[in-house]
């Protein structure tokens, strides 16, 4: 059995590193361990998306009954998006899940992970408190999505004035992680943040 | 065909198939009539010489003695080697009038020149070997007999061209050389190469979805070109290679992940997941070898008999299946007269359900030391089963949570549930429950 799955993960392998995205910087994936049962994986954050400009980690796990069950794919990198959990990374895709066939391929889970940032699905959340954001303040969600991409993909644009908020709560005592999810959670409210940090 | 299927067997044998020993002579049986006699025939031995010999033997005139196989007259020149007949086989001597002109052939030869459909394998299926037969794929010999007094002695009108000529009986029509045969059809039916002693009609089951392949397609799992393949009956024919076909057989069994369709049985699709692709002959599934093809029936049988609204005893070392037809949920065991509540499997109770302790056996015997400890294993079952798992909403499968989030998709019923609320999931699980 794990001969097929090495054998297809060895082909899926060269065929990402030879594709053209992976020539224009979009798509990356490395090896952790030599029986190609671990797999690092990295995206771009597609233009015109808070997105844009991060790059992604991923942790891709290949089972041992890969082609026929879908790799075990979840974000290394925080990020803030309502298919995305913004605690463990997991993601809500359904070709990783039922909608999985054989004829599939890293490269092409890769690229539909990338689709996944630039069109996402809050119908179909994998975090709630994301997709409701999503929803009911895109702007907010927006800026909040934009801010996360800074902090933890190397993304390009700061936005000062959030940065000062969770300043504002380290200085309260609160730890930076906390700080920052009580506030995206709380569409940036200073208080309400602070007493859900509390709470 | 017949040369095409002999192609592939011929291609098999590098490729590790095993094609039985190597004798330098045939014994092949000849039928003439109601005469049946056995001869040890050298393979460079021609037709022509064995016309010869049974025109010695039966004292008929040379012309008039003719040999067929596989509902053609074989041609003089062909060795019994290139005739295709193996150890054992069975060619049918006939008598044609003087004037009657019969057209000798190589073997049967089809016209189609689309290869993808010439059959390349059968499986020796258990039905036609001695118990604990194998269950192994092996490729095939065509032959024909008469419908009617299914005899061998046939001559048909033309080849196969594809499988469906050879699956539809009268699509392809001829002649039984039997005196008293009337409005008789010849009927294809696939021989195992392997000699099966004890066979009950020497007959295989042809796996029309196994295919040499021909066009080099790769395989969709593993991308090698190999030969034969299975190719699924969906619009792409994706192909697979028997190596991996068979994995993936196991996966999806061992995942009680086969579906019940009531045109093909218990049976997978393609892995592309393709409209209408369902493997539609079941015997390809002997390729998982003889204990995952008898764990495929067994599960066959039970889903067979659940979705026809039967229960097995939950009784442990009973087991039995059966149908119930009283009403409401108290069910008793024909076998062991235990009676259980349909709806949660345990013992038959007053009231709901989920207020019962799940227990198989109510009454225990503590004079018996041996019924003792094993009412004590029971219990602990019981209470594992209890505490590890939950009831599926849908059908009440025990199901257990080895991970992932809290969306349940139950195999046996296919229910969406939540495993926090132990019900159908929906928005609210949907939006909140996803990691409890």
């Amino acid at each position: 059995m794990a001969n097929i799955a090495e054998q297809r993960i060895r082909r899926e392998f060269k065929e990402v590193v030879k594709s053209d995205e992976v020539a224009a910087c979009n798509i990356k994936v490395e090896l952790v361990n030599d029986t190609y049962t671990h797999l690092r994986g990295e995206i771009m954050g597609p233009p015109d998306t808070p997105y844009e400009g991060g790059r992604f980690q991923l942790e891709i796990k290949i089972p041992e009954t890969y082609p026929f069950n879908p790799p075990l794919v979840k974000f290394l990198t925080k990020i803030w998006h309502p298919n995305i959990s913004s605690v463990t990374g997991a993601i809500c895709l359904d070709i990783l899940k039922d909608q999985w066939a054989a004829a599939m391929t890293l490269r092409t889970v890769l690229l539909s992970l990338q689709a996944l940032l630039a069109a996402a699905e809050p119908d179909d959340p994998q975090d709630a408190v994301v997709a409701q954001q999503y929803k009911e303040h895109p702007e907010i969600f927006r800026r909040t999505a934009l801010h996360w991409t800074s902090v933890f993909a190397k993304g390009p644009k700061k936005d000062k004035e959030l940065e000062d908020k969770v300043a504002s709560l380290i200085n309260m005592g609160f730890e930076e992680h906390q700080a920052r999810v009580a506030l995206s959670t709380n569409q940036w409210d200073l208080t309400r943040a602070a007493e859900y940090c509390l709470s | 065909m017949l040369s095409r299927v002999y192609s592939i067997m011929a291609a098999r044998r590098t490729q590790g198939w095993s094609a039985g020993p190597d004798y330098s002579s045939i014994a092949v049986n000849v039928r003439f009539g109601s005469h049946q006699t056995m001869y040890e025939l050298d393979r460079a031995f021609t037709v022509g010489e064995l016309r010869q010999k049974l025109s010695a033997d039966h004292n008929i005139p040379l012309p008039e003695v003719k040999v067929v196989l596989a509902g053609s007259v074989l041609a003089d020149d062909l060795t019994i080697e290139e005739s295709g007949v193996g150890m054992q086989s069975m060619l049918f001597a006939i008598r044609t009038k003087p004037s009657a002109t019969t057209q000798a052939t190589r073997g049967i030869t089809t016209s189609v020149s689309d290869s993808q459909t010439a059959p390349a394998a059968v499986p020796a299926t258990t039905s036609n070997t001695t118990a604990g037969g194998s269950c192994e794929v092996r490729p095939g010999r065509l032959r024909v007999k008469c419908s009617v007094c299914g005899d061998g002695a046939v001559l048909v009108e033309r080849g196969p061209g594809s499988w469906a000529d050879v699956l539809t009986p009268g699509r392809v029509t001829g002649k039984c050389q039997s005196l008293h045969c009337e409005d008789c059809k010849p009927v294809f039916y696939f021989k195992c190469v392997e000699d099966h002693q004890g066979s009950v009609d020497g007959t295989a089951v042809a796996l029309y979805h196994i295919r040499p392949n021909r066009r080099c397609v790769e395989c969709i799992t593993c991308a090698d070109v190999l030969s034969p393949v299975v190719v699924f009956p969906c619009q792409a024919s994706h192909v697979m290679c028997l190596h991996c076909f068979m994995e993936y057989c196991k996966v999806r069994l061992h995942e009680r992940g086969f579906v019940q369709r009531e045109q093909y049985g218990y049976t997978l699709p393609c892995p592309a997941g393709c409209a209408d692709s369902y493997i539609q002959e079941q015997h390809h599934f002997c390729i998982m070898g003889c204990t995952e093809y008898e764990r495929y029936k067994d599960f066959a049988a039970e889903e067979c008999l659940l979705a026809a609204g039967g229960v097995y005893c939950p009784r442990s070392g009973c087991g039995q299946p059966f149908m119930v037809d009283t009403p409401g949920p108290r069910v008793v065991c024909p076998q062991c007269h235990f009676v259980f509540c349909r709806n949660c499997q345990g013992a038959v109770h007053e009231g709901d359900c989920s207020f019962q302790t799940r227990s198989s056996e109510s009454s225990q015997d503590f004079s018996d030391p041996e019924r003792a400890e094993r009412a004590q294993w029971e219990r602990q079952t019981a209470q594992t089963i209890e505490v590890t798992t939950k009831g599926c909403p849908g059908c009440g499968t025990r199901t257990e949570r080895d991970g992932g989030c809290m969306h349940m998709v139950c195999f046996r019923c296919g229910e969406e549930w939540c495993w926090l609320c132990v019900k159908a999931w929906d928005r609210v699980c949907q939006s909140s429950h996803w990691f409890g």
